[in-house]
């Protein structure tokens, strides 16, 4: 980092607003009331001869200050051992300093990620999802602009640097920390489903200026839109531009257009309850219908039996089960005595193990760390080191879980392998055969079907398939407000951050590091 | 919550890793000498998951360790399962009736490591041994409460019942999929000794416990080490039971080792 601040910076096109005061750079949705905060906090910061760390730490309040989805921002500034940024929401950075190249995407935080990068750095690239392809010529030393980004090289003084049109696409740089960087059209790790390089006629995306419409670089092809996952043929081969990482969160958008929720008409599957079941009062004994659930909301109190305070107590009560508290009391009940010398102790049976399974093997690459990932994505899924895919050999492998599905009632089921979602999933054929997990979901209107939905592990990704569920099940791609409905009986791929309507009234999330 | 079966709880005990805890009055019928039973109350499940957990709790049930809490019966009612156990009103580790003096912090995770190796002798793997499940009796210890959430729910990490509190003391090999084995509990317990040891800090440090996500997170990114004052031997014995698989002590190894600190 030099005195200079940024260098030569260069705006990149796009719908937001990119502003460089005093050596800051803060990139945001222009879209969204706060970004007048956020502009508030580069000026206060830059007024008080702050730094990138001040600037952080300012913008970071502002961000915490919101309430719903996080918004799309990133700033960065110089600090003395290099420089500080923040990304959060679908915005993302990438700074490339001492140690090599760090990307950041706000998504991967569920409130933002920041990080202090050591210098010298010789690169900076702050972007919303939709930014275009910097003009080689175009400069912002200071202000406020609309744009979609911002790149920027301190160790440029500020004049033209290129020698010539974007040279990087061809040659794989030597090295990475050394090298320019690749143009900033590589897609960004978001899960933004449309890069800007498909010009998709979106309402609030403009149309580009002109001279901004170079081709975004080679467009990564190999990656874009695969439903199921290529068997990874050949990457051992140099790839360039990079990899493609994970495009594979448009096509459920694509293909269930925003239908009308919730109730469609679903094909009568015999498995399936009529809708709106009530929840009749389950009958004694054996039997797997709608039963009571201990709501999971008690207060986080550590495990095991302990002394409880009275307030505990209270709330113990009032969590106890649900608005209908004792309609099981009348039911009669069975048990076995697990006393030694009970009546009807029997010789103890070993212990099942229910836990799977080998697990799949996939063709994956090692981070630096050992750690197993998807050769597709830019950087670690555990410890969020860059791959530098050139020079990693793809291998097949134990497959790791690809994340969770986190429910609305905490319930985390991890995927390292294929779940049957429902009401009373345990008497499904395919539960039976022991080829899926069951998973019970219930909901007091009855929406969730006995058999509703199968969550399919496919390599790296995670499918859904409905299966003719009465209700339906919806997704909400992660960045859309709006819920989709998905066809039965076919497979979807979600993208992590995705989440899942089951029925009428009960959701899902997927998580993941993975390909997010 | 009133009851369940023939149970009349008094009141609620807390929350452990998959269900809550009820202080109940012993019902007539149960062959053993004590006025109060603590009930652990874990919601609805189907009945194959009901039967698996039953099964597994029978052969907790059927190992012979001073240092195991009794388990007395487990039944369903409604298709809600509960079990019973003896109830040890000095609470545990984790949430002491009084805060333990550190050499009988220590004496319980020795009994608790001593009934981890009575269980690993039968080929039952703990699955959760966290401050929460060792109790605190007047001579030392007892291990509580088989983790059952991978029982009654397969694949569930965290079951949605309760908080999320256990994950900092599981084997990360386990959090990232693979299969429980006594190495795992063996990490457990170094993770149990080493809190019970500093007084209640993680070898994670601090956690974001609010956030299930974000304390996930934390986990997967975050090397476990020793992070509290501890002494030189202990801090060597954390280390040998969090280290790699291979070569970590047995449960008893870990037992013979504390009390040769006391």
């Amino acid at each position: 980092m030099t005195d200079q601040g940024f260098g030569a910076v260069r705006p990149l096109p796009g719908n937001g607003l990119v502003a460089h005061v005093g050596g800051l750079l803060l990139v945001c949705d222009a879209a969204e009331a706060v970004a007048e905060d956020l502009l508030g906090a580069v000026r206060e910061t830059a007024a008080s001869g702050g730094d990138g760390r001040a600037l952080a730490r300012r913008v970071a309040q502002v961000l915490a200050s919101m309430m719903g989805e996080p918004v799309a921002c990133a700033v960065a500034g110089p600090v003395p051992e290099g420089v500080a940024v923040l990304v959060s929401g679908p915005a993302s950075a990438s700074v490339t300093g001492a140690g090599g190249e760090v990307r950041l995407a706000g998504r991967d935080a569920l409130t933002w990620s920041d990080r202090l990068v050591p210098g010298p750095v010789t690169r900076v690239e702050l972007r919303l999802p939709e930014a275009g392809a910097a003009q080689r010529l175009a400069r912002l030393d200071s202000g406020v602009v609309v744009g979609g980004g911002v790149e920027c090289d301190p160790s440029e003084a500020g004049e033209a640097p290129w020698s010539a049109q974007r040279p990087a696409a061809a040659s794989p740089a030597p090295s990475e920390s050394s090298a320019r960087p690749v143009p900033s059209a590589r897609p960004v790790p978001s899960s933004h489903p449309a890069p800007p390089a498909h010009p998709e006629p979106s309402a609030h995306q403009a149309q580009p200026a002109p001279e901004f419409s170079v081709p975004a670089a080679p467009e990564p092809a190999a990656g874009a839109a695969v439903p199921g996952p290529p068997p990874v043929p050949d990457w051992g081969a140099p790839l360039d531009p990079g990899p493609a990482p994970m495009e594979r969160s448009g096509p459920p958008v694509e293909t269930a257009p925003p239908g009308p929720p919730p109730y469609p008409l679903g094909p009568a599957d015999p498995y399936t309850a009529p809708p709106m079941e009530p929840q009749a009062p389950a009958p004694a004994g054996w039997h797997s219908e709608p039963m009571p659930q201990i709501p999971p909301q008690g207060p986080p109190s550590g495990p095991g039996p302990v002394m409880a305070g009275h307030e505990d107590i209270e709330t113990a009560r009032a969590n106890g089960m649900g608005g209908d508290p004792v309609d099981f009391r009348h039911e009669s009940f069975e048990y076995e005595l697990l006393t030694p010398g009970g009546p009807s102790q029997t010789a103890p049976e070993m212990p099942v193990q229910p836990e799977p399974e080998s697990r799949p093997l996939v063709y994956g690459v090692d981070c630096k760390n050992d750690h197993f990932n998807d050769p597709r994505v830019p950087y670690c899924a555990v410890c969020g080191i860059a791959l530098v895919q050139r020079t990693l050999v793809p291998y097949k492998g134990p497959r790791p879980p690809l994340g969770v599905l986190l429910l609305d009632d905490g319930m985390t089921l991890r995927l390292d392998t294929d779940y049957l979602l429902g009401r009373d999933p345990e008497r499904a054929p395919e539960v039976a055969d022991g080829s899926v997990r069951p998973a019970k979901v219930t909901s007091p209107d009855g929406s969730v079907s006995r058999r509703h939905l199968r969550v399919a592990l496919d390599g790296w990704d995670v499918n859904l398939v409905d299966l003719g569920s009465v209700n339906g099940t919806q997704i909400q791609p992660p960045n859309d407000p709006n819920f989709y409905d998905i066809p039965p009986n076919e497979p979807v791929t979600v993208a992590p951050g995705t989440t899942v309507r089951i029925g009428v009234s009960r959701t899902m999330r997927y998580e993941s590091h993975r390909n997010g | 919550m009133e009851g369940i079966a023939d149970y009349k709880f008094v009141r609620s005990l807390g929350e452990g890793n998959h269900g809550e805890f009820h202080l109940a009055r012993k019902p007539e019928r149960l062959p053993v000498d004590a006025e109060f039973v603590a009930v652990k109350v874990l919601g609805g499940t189907g009945a194959d998951a009901f039967r698996r957990a039953t099964r597994e709790l029978k052969a907790f049930a059927a190992v012979r360790s001073p240092y195991l809490v009794t388990l007395y019966d487990a039944g369903q009612q409604g298709g809600v399962f509960y079990y019973s156990m003896e109830y040890l009103p000095a609470g545990s580790l984790g949430r002491p009736a009084e805060p333990p003096s550190r050499e009988r912090a220590l004496r319980a995770v020795a009994c608790a490591a001593h009934a981890a190796q009575a269980l690993h002798e039968e080929g039952i793997v703990h699955r959760d041994i966290t401050p929460g499940n060792v109790l605190l009796t007047e001579t030392g210890g007892k291990l509580s409460d088989l983790g059952l959430s991978q029982v009654l729910t397969p694949g569930a990490t965290v079951t949605g019942m309760g908080a999320l509190g256990s994950v900092e003391f599981t084997d990360p090999a386990v959090l990232q999929g693979d299969r429980p084995t006594p190495a795992s509990d063996v990490w457990s317990l170094g993770a149990t000794l080493h809190w019970a040891a500093s007084g209640g800090t993680g070898l994670y440090g601090e956690l974001p416990v609010h956030d299930p996500l974000l304390t996930l997170r934390k986990i997967n990114s975050t090397a476990p080490e020793v992070r509290g004052e501890l002494a030189p031997e202990l801090a060597e014995l954390v280390r040998a039971c969090t280290g790699d698989a291979g070569k970590r002590p047995t449960a008893r190894g870990v037992a013979d080792r504390i009390h040769a600190l006391l």
